[in-house]
């Protein structure tokens, strides 16, 4: 190892800087896709909500692209010092893949700047609104580009071609698992930055003191949970197709994800799902409660919660408690104890699971269909909702931004002690998987600092600029 | 008992005001359904699931019935939440965001609490070890080029009986320096270290079950250690590093217990 990190060690410097970068890039690349979708339902329909919506959100994007500058430019910084080998591998394997990165970012800033400034002049005549979102389609087209480039790298990193040394510049970016990647991470930017929105308008509709303010934030909260919620329950599919390009790939790197070192992670992740679609759930039935009638549907929402919980079970119940293949019962404890008795062991496998997560998914549109169903009948005070609601909507974001953290380190941990599986070993003192504690506390502090960042960036863009007001 | 959403929905039209809020006898009277359903629900895991016969094979073991206990609770607590009815928003700038830093610093830290108190920890290496009395300088430089993250014995190796938890691909050291007297019949056992550290695919460590005391000639998957160890040592460290782990490994008498559990 050329050189380590001071005090923390290159590993947690890197997932620091890392992982910040992700959460904001996830976030600059998923928000921007319903902004331009906004604006044009607030042109089509002028819903002036929506040209709002669309505006401050993209006002948030503006100052947050500049952080996720800021932690690209230092996760680089970390490759070239600890990681300079690797990283010079990567260099040299896709070459052209960093050329175009760097092309595309420059070209995508240049874009978003324009989208930004020039929202106001453009917005005057509708010829002028329609060539502003033709340049807000251009940042989505550009800053997908941007992610498919980088996905590219990072699935090469985790399953390279088999034959490396003979493989073409093509067989590298294309390699087994580019396009499911393309497509969680696709799907996971929308999540993310729905959620984003969603804990903005909470925090706005808090620190707000006017009616029509509230009024306002609150519709924005229940929007921006709304496509955070329709793309969340797209994700366990998505994931299921990573997941199957990984067996497909190398069954041995699938059964060290699903049965041994990370399989705890997985256990986790399942708790966090249950908890987004609980928490997604529980502001659906206090959302109701602002629609004039709502309440003849508590019964109704009262039985989908049963079997939701059901499903949550069963979605989480461990097949044992083992950390991995190889562990032994600690003394004491018979191996017995550990592992599901075997009436019903079938609660431990993929099936079981499947059908869990599936009826989880079903009953939370059911959720919305009743919420749909209220509206239609009935009007819906804005702004006359339960505070708690708001921090529903806290909740939500800290849980998804703790899970993001966490898969990112599987993903990362599948390749084993590889930088390049089967192809470029990890040779640092940090080779070893991590345990579930540590990738645990590392994922908390990521998220603990993104959150204080994106305070910062409400803050700075939202309430300093309305106090001067 | 009283409906949560039409009380709900009377008491947004005082929204923002003290009365919105239910007293805390009313807020008692929603959620005891939900509070007694977990107390019954708590009795059967605990009380009653242990007393039914093993033939019936409902017998989980505590792990389980900490785990069924944890969803009953989270179970109850959330029906107690759809209940509880409105709360008063935060009414000063600091109140606001000190309400929401607690939501999500709780939110998070309760995911750090679960993931941390879930599984055992596993393959971490432990930096700083426990000095042993009675250690010479030369021993102590040597355990320090062995906890080094430039050199990263410890990412293959543990040292048991020092508490060093390093990796558990290679052999376990916790006696190196006695078994190293008779790896190679004929050779000292500095000598063995120096060639197991600078060519170690010269001769290969036999595993703890395979109840071989020499070192084999080739790798035998079912009697030796794996071709693992990347040689390369003696251009990566200085003759004194070198000299200093050869003297730290030779002080390693003690007897390692995890390769034996592990067997």
């Amino acid at each position: 190892m050329p050189l380590d990190f001071p005090l923390i060690g290159a590993r947690t410097a890197i997932w620091l800087v890392a992982q910040l970068h992700l959460f904001f890039a996830a976030f600059v690349l998923g928000a921007p896709i319903f902004i331009v979708v906004s604006e044009w339902l607030g042109l089509r329909t002028g819903d002036q909500r929506y040209e709002r919506l669309a505006q401050e959100t993209m006002k948030v994007v503006a100052i947050a692209y500049s952080l996720t500058a800021i932690f690209g430019v230092m996760f680089a910084f970390v490759l070239m010092g600890p990681y300079q080998p690797i990283t010079n591998y990567l260099f040299r394997a896709l070459y052209p893949v960093w050329v175009a990165y760097g092309i595309f970012i420059l070209i995508e800033t240049v874009c978003m700047y324009v989208y930004w400034y020039t929202w106001a002049p453009l917005s005057r005549t509708a010829a002028g609104k329609w060539t502003h979102i033709g340049i807000g389609i251009l940042l989505n087209v550009l800053g997908t580009a941007v992610m498919l480039l980088m996905n590219a790298v990072t699935g090469f990193m985790n399953t390279p071609p088999k034959a490396i040394e003979t493989a073409t510049l093509w067989m590298m970016i294309d390699n087994a698992t580019w396009w499911p990647l393309n497509l969680h991470r696709f799907l996971g930017n929308v999540t993310f930055g729905g959620f984003v929105v969603a804990l903005f308008a909470a925090f706005m509709f808090l620190t707000s003191r006017k009616d029509e303010d509230r009024a306002f934030y609150d519709w924005m909260g229940y929007i921006g949970n709304l496509i955070g919620v329709g793309a969340l329950i797209t994700m366990p599919l998505a994931g299921y197709i990573l997941s199957r390009e990984f067996f497909i790939y190398d069954a041995q790197l699938a059964t060290f994800m699903m049965a041994d070192k990370l399989s705890g992670y997985f256990v986790m992740q399942g708790l966090l799902v249950v908890l987004l679609f609980l928490g997604a759930n529980f502001y659906m039935w206090l959302s109701m409660q602002r629609i004039e009638g709502g309440a003849r549907f508590a019964p109704h929402m009262k039985a989908i919660f049963c079997v939701l919980l059901a499903g949550g079970i069963v979605w989480v119940v461990p097949q044992n408690f083992f950390p991995d293949l190889l562990a032994k019962a600690p003394a004491g404890v018979s191996e017995q104890a550990l592992i599901l008795p075997e009436r019903f062991t079938f609660l431990g496998l993929m099936v079981a699971k499947a059908l869990a997560v599936t009826a989880i998914i079903i009953m939370t549109f059911v959720t919305y269909l009743l919420y749909r169903r209220a509206r239609a009948t009935g009007a819906i005070r804005w702004g006359r909702i339960d505070p708690m609601a708001q921090y529903v909507l806290i909740f939500i974001p800290a849980v998804a931004i703790y899970l993001m953290g966490l898969m990112g380190a599987i993903r990362s941990f599948t390749r084993m002690d590889y930088h390049i599986y089967g192809a470029v070993k990890d040779v640092t003192p940090y080779w070893y998987t991590a345990t579930l504690g540590h990738s645990s506390l590392m994922a908390a502090v990521t998220a603990l600092l993104f959150f204080m960042l994106v305070a910062f960036v409400f803050w700075v863009g939202f309430v300093v600029g309305k106090a001067d007001d | 008992m009283t409906d949560p959403v039409n009380t709900i929905s009377a008491a947004d039209q005082n929204f923002g005001s003290a009365a919105a809020a239910p007293t805390w006898r009313q807020r008692w009277q929603r959620v005891r359904g939900a509070a007694l359903f977990a107390a019954a629900a708590l009795m059967v895991i605990w009380m009653l699931l242990p007393l039914l016969p093993a033939a019936w094979g409902v017998r989980f073991g505590t792990p389980y019935l900490t785990f069924f206990s944890l969803v009953v609770a989270g179970a109850a607590g959330f029906f107690m939440l759809l209940n509880w009815g409105p709360i008063r928003p935060p009414r000063s700038a600091f109140t606001t965001f000190a309400s929401i830093l607690f939501v999500y610093v709780a939110t998070v830290g309760g995911m750090m609490a679960f993931g941390t108190w879930y599984y055992p920890q596993f393959e971490t290496p432990k930096a700083e070890a426990p000095s042993p009395s009675g250690e010479s300088a030369v021993e102590k430089r040597g355990k320090e080029v062995f906890l080094s993250p430039q050199f990263g014995c410890f990412a293959c190796h543990t040292i048991e009986a020092l508490g060093i938890r390093g990796g558990q691909r290679g052999p376990d050291l916790s006696s190196a320096g006695r078994q190293a007297e008779a790896r190679r019949p004929g050779v000292s056992a500095e000598d063995y270290l120096r060639e197991a550290i600078v060519d170690p695919w010269a001769c290969f460590t036999p595993l703890p079950a395979s109840g071989l005391i020499e070192c084999q000639a080739a790798v035998d998957a079912a009697k030796t250690y794996p071709q693992m160890m990347p040689p390369g040592a003696k251009e990566r460290m200085s003759a004194q590093e070198l000299g200093d782990l050869i003297a730290f490994m030779k002080s390693l008498r003690g007897a390692g217990e995890r390769d034996a559990k592990r067997n």
